[in-house]
């Protein structure tokens, strides 16, 4: 019901999706598509959180699986992750979440800076680049933390690799 | 839209620029002591080719140029000129500047002034015929433009300081002018004093002119008879109408702006780098380095294009043909595939079908591949003028020019090549005395060898020089830490040592070779290609270095197998065998390295699982199933899983949204659709090794 054309400023669509119980959120702009399974193959020697490719219809494209990133455990058994393939800095990654729900347009006014959330924290606050509360059904709110692709990536493989073979 | 003619001027300057190779070449050819008419020919033939067709497609500057060439050949043709070194070396030097008329036409720009001078003190040569003419600074001598511009010029002209004084009629000269074509004029009055200081005989006019006319240069030239004095007088052929008019030109037109201000304007402008560098935002280096990639990109982008043989298109037009015939056997045996008939027809037909797939698949790669004459012919004319600049005598031959190579590789080849080549006189080669006193001919004889050989290709660049010193060789590699102390490398080692970065052995560094830059480029090229270089080298017998390079980027014949529940493909190039063994065939040494002896000679197994670190699903029964593979001159056993077939795989890049990995030399798609990692052999055995170090 709130998808209206977002196209009047200050909304911002996102695509929302789950992950160990929480809520998610990515500019929607950066997603290209989303993917069922898709069997992935193992790259030697590779992090945990970005274990292997997978073929995207004839392009060999590397998946982030975002439990992993976030330190989050294996997903319980009866989960089917789902892959968001999104577009970042001119690469194509996959991105594995729990499930993806829907999409919304938000209001920028409604994204609040996220908190200091401690440096224990695996998720820091450099990934997350706001919080922002929905209305729920039965009157309590719901949290959506926005994620900030691009410094999500710059901190993990690619870039780290790119400095690596300069 | 778009000019008609582009696609045909694009075809002229691609052949002119043939044609213009083809010279060079006949003239590299030819013997001075007993000239072959048909050469003599051909030369002609070739400069009057090129002097129609760039006077068809509107480069008079080009054709004026030819012409002259074909006139000097004329007389050599007739054989009342003699063929002489002078002469040779001129027209060689012809070859060059059209060349670079080429390259500047296509551009649409003119011919540097540099060259154009060049071109002036050539011509005077050629028809001097012999005595040579001093480079002496050409005056504002008509230039041979003239002679078939079509379209017309630009004039500026300041009149001189004392042009009333001497009773010049400026007013007549314009007239004069107005009567040889179409004439549009801007005064310059920027130079004009202010009222107090003007002295009234003074003249402080000057203009900028445009005259549209058919007429030669030298009709101008005579109006400004009484006053040119050189540095006042500047007349350019205007470009041809062929090309893109300038931002300036059409302001010039159809605003009113004059000239002058355009040039004061363009004065003004700064190219961007020079602006980001004064903001402080980048370096200097980085700008200009930023400029050689856009260079890079340009010509790149000139060399797109490949011309293919009709008869190649042909041929996969009847493919095509056959595979919708099998197409439609296909469908009608699917109609009745339960039938003994239906079936037999469906496993005919699909034989057909593969095999049929596979020829197109070929044949279309084969569009890619052009004969490695394409590199090779730059050569002969290097080899001459090296050899000229060194006083040595050489000789280049060729072998296998037509051998067919991706075009890729023609141009990842051109720097390596010219390298090995450049090494090989600079280096190789001794002087007349050095070479007549160990017994061998005055000349060197340089061999460029290409051969296709078991899916490979072997370019050799073979010397019959001095070879390679391997004793200071050794020192080098000692002084650069390039070689532990204490080690005695083999006799490849040493030789593969010279393609280490920054290595040289020569003391005087020539602007030829001798950086130790080149080298590093042949073997990172190579490497790029996936390919592998050889050397042999035999004192005082000459060096040969063998480049050996796959057929192709795209496609790799593969072994697939099985490692845990992954599957790998080695290239099919790097296996030698593959075979069984029992536990106790392998033995370890220095406690975890295992080695296997084969047939007399100890090899290291490594094991696939624990290098690529995917334990699962492995049986850890003893007996190993092992791929005996070879690169770099180095050989190992992997141990797998299982074997699964033998395929050719296309090769996808990991990189482009993933990262290089290590081991790992690409990716591809098999036929389920998953992934397979492409294993690259000789990463792998670094990687044991290293993994070794670190263990010891």
């Amino acid at each position: 019901m709130s998808t209206t054309a977002g196209s009047f400023q200050g909304l911002q669509q996102v695509l929302c999706f789950a992950l160990a119980g929480e809520a998610y959120a990515l500019p929607i702009l950066k997603v290209r598509e989303i993917q069922a399974q898709a069997t992935l193959t193992r790259i030697p020697k590779a992090p945990a959180y970005m274990p292997g490719v997978i073929n995207l219809r004839g392009a060999i494209v590397p998946i982030l699986e975002l439990r992993q990133r976030f330190s989050l455990g294996d997903a319980p058994e009866e989960t089917r992750p789902v892959i968001v393939i999104v577009e970042v800095q001119g690469r194509t990654l996959g991105i594995r979440v729990d499930s993806v729900s829907d999409v919304l347009d938000l209001d920028a006014a409604a994204i609040r800076p996220a908190p200091e959330l401690g440096t224990q924290s695996a998720l820091g606050r450099e990934f997350i680049s706001g919080l922002a509360s929905l209305p729920g059904g039965s009157g309590t709110d719901t949290m959506l933390i926005l994620l900030d692709l691009d410094r999500l990536l710059s901190d993990s493989e690619l870039l780290a690799l790119d400095s690596a073979t300069a | 839209m778009s000019d008609p003619m582009a696609q045909f001027r694009d075809a002229f300057f691609e052949e002119a620029t043939e044609l213009a190779d083809g010279m060079e070449a006949t003239l590299l050819g030819l013997d001075l002591q007993a000239v072959e008419a048909e050469d003599l020919h051909t030369l002609f033939r070739a400069a009057h080719s090129i002097k129609g067709n760039s006077a068809t497609f509107g480069f008079p500057a080009v054709a004026a140029f030819t012409h002259k060439l074909e006139s000097t050949l004329e007389p050599v043709r007739q054989g009342t000129r003699p063929m002489t070194t002078e002469l040779l070396e001129l027209l060689l030097q012809g070859v060059d500047l059209i060349r670079s008329h080429l390259h500047h036409a296509r551009r649409g720009e003119a011919l540097p002034a540099k060259e154009q001078a060049a071109q002036e003190v050539l011509i005077a040569n050629l028809e001097s015929d012999g005595a040579p003419v001093a480079a002496a600074p050409v005056a504002a001598s008509a230039p041979l433009t003239a002679t078939l511009t079509g379209k017309g010029f630009a004039i500026r002209f300041e009149a001189p300081k004392d042009a009333f004084r001497r009773g010049i009629n400026l007013e007549r000269m314009f007239r004069d002018l107005a009567k040889l074509g179409t004439l549009q004029s801007w005064p310059d009055l920027r130079t004009m004093p202010s009222l107090e200081a003007l002295d009234p005989e003074d003249c402080h006019l000057a203009w900028d002119l445009r005259l549209e006319t058919a007429r030669p240069q030298m009709d101008v030239d005579e109006v400004f008879e009484f006053v040119a004095e050189g540095e006042n007088l500047k007349i350019q052929a205007l470009a041809p109408a062929t090309s893109v008019p300038r931002l300036g030109d059409i302001l010039q037109d159809e605003a009113g702006v004059s000239p002058a201000d355009i040039r004061e304007a363009l004065a003004l402008q700064k190219p961007l780098g020079e602006i980001l560098v004064e903001m402080g935002k980048v370096k200097p280096e980085a700008v200009g380095k930023a400029l050689e990639q856009q260079q890079k990109k340009k010509n790149q982008a000139e060399a797109s294009t490949v011309r293919v043989a009709t008869e190649k298109i042909d041929r996969l037009v009847n493919l095509v043909g056959e595979l919708v015939i099998t197409q439609a056997m296909l469908a009608q045996a699917s109609q009745q595939i339960h039938t003994t008939l239906g079936e037999e027809q469906m496993s005919a037909a699909l034989l057909q079908f593969d095999r049929q797939t596979r020829e197109l698949q070929e044949r279309v790669m084969g569009i890619r591949m052009v004969p490695v004459e394409m590199v090779f012919s730059r050569f002969p004319r290097m080899v001459h003028e090296l050899g000229k600049q060194l006083g040595r005598s050489v000789e280049l031959l060729m072998e296998g020019t037509a051998t067919e190579l991706d075009k890729t590789f023609i141009e990842m080849l051109v720097d390596p090549l010219t390298h090995l080549v450049r090494n090989a006189v600079d280096h190789g080669m001794e002087g007349a005395e050095e070479r007549l006193a160990a017994g061998k001919p005055a000349t060197g004889t340089i061999l460029l060898r290409a051969a296709s050989r078991g899916g490979h290709i072997h370019i050799e660049v073979k010397d019959d020089g001095r070879g390679l010193n391997r004793d200071r060789i050794l020192q080098k590699g000692l002084d650069k830490g390039l070689i532990a102390p204490g080690t005695k490398p083999t006799e490849d080692e040493l030789n593969l040592l010279i393609f280490e970065p920054g290595f040289s052995t020569v003391e005087a560094v020539s602007d030829l070779s001798g950086r130790g830059v080149g080298m590093d480029v042949v073997r990172q090229n190579v490497r790029v290609l996936g390919g592998r270089i050889e050397v042999e080298s035999t004192p005082g017998r000459g060096t040969t270095i063998r480049l050996v390079l796959p057929l192709t980027l795209a496609i790799l014949d593969g072994l697939t197998v099985r490692v845990g529940d992954e599957t790998y493909v080695f290239p099919l190039a790097s296996v030698l065998e593959s075979f069984q063994c029992q536990p106790e065939d392998v033995r370890s040494v220095k406690g975890d390295r295992e080695v296997i002896s084969l047939r007399g000679e100890f090899i290291p197994v490594v094991r696939l699982h624990n290098l690529l670190a995917s334990a699962e699903g492995h049986d850890a029964s003893g007996r190993s199933l092992l791929v005996l593979v070879e690169s770099e001159g180095r050989r190992a056993a992997m141990a797998v899983d299982e074997l699964l077939g033998q395929q050719q795989v296309v090769i996808k890049s990991l990189e482009t949204h993933y990262k290089r990995v290590e081991g790992i030399s690409g990716a591809t798609i098999l036929g389920d659709g998953r992934v397979a990692l492409i294993l690259d052999v000789s990463g792998l055995i670094r990687l044991e090794a290293g993994a070794a170090a670190v263990e010891a």
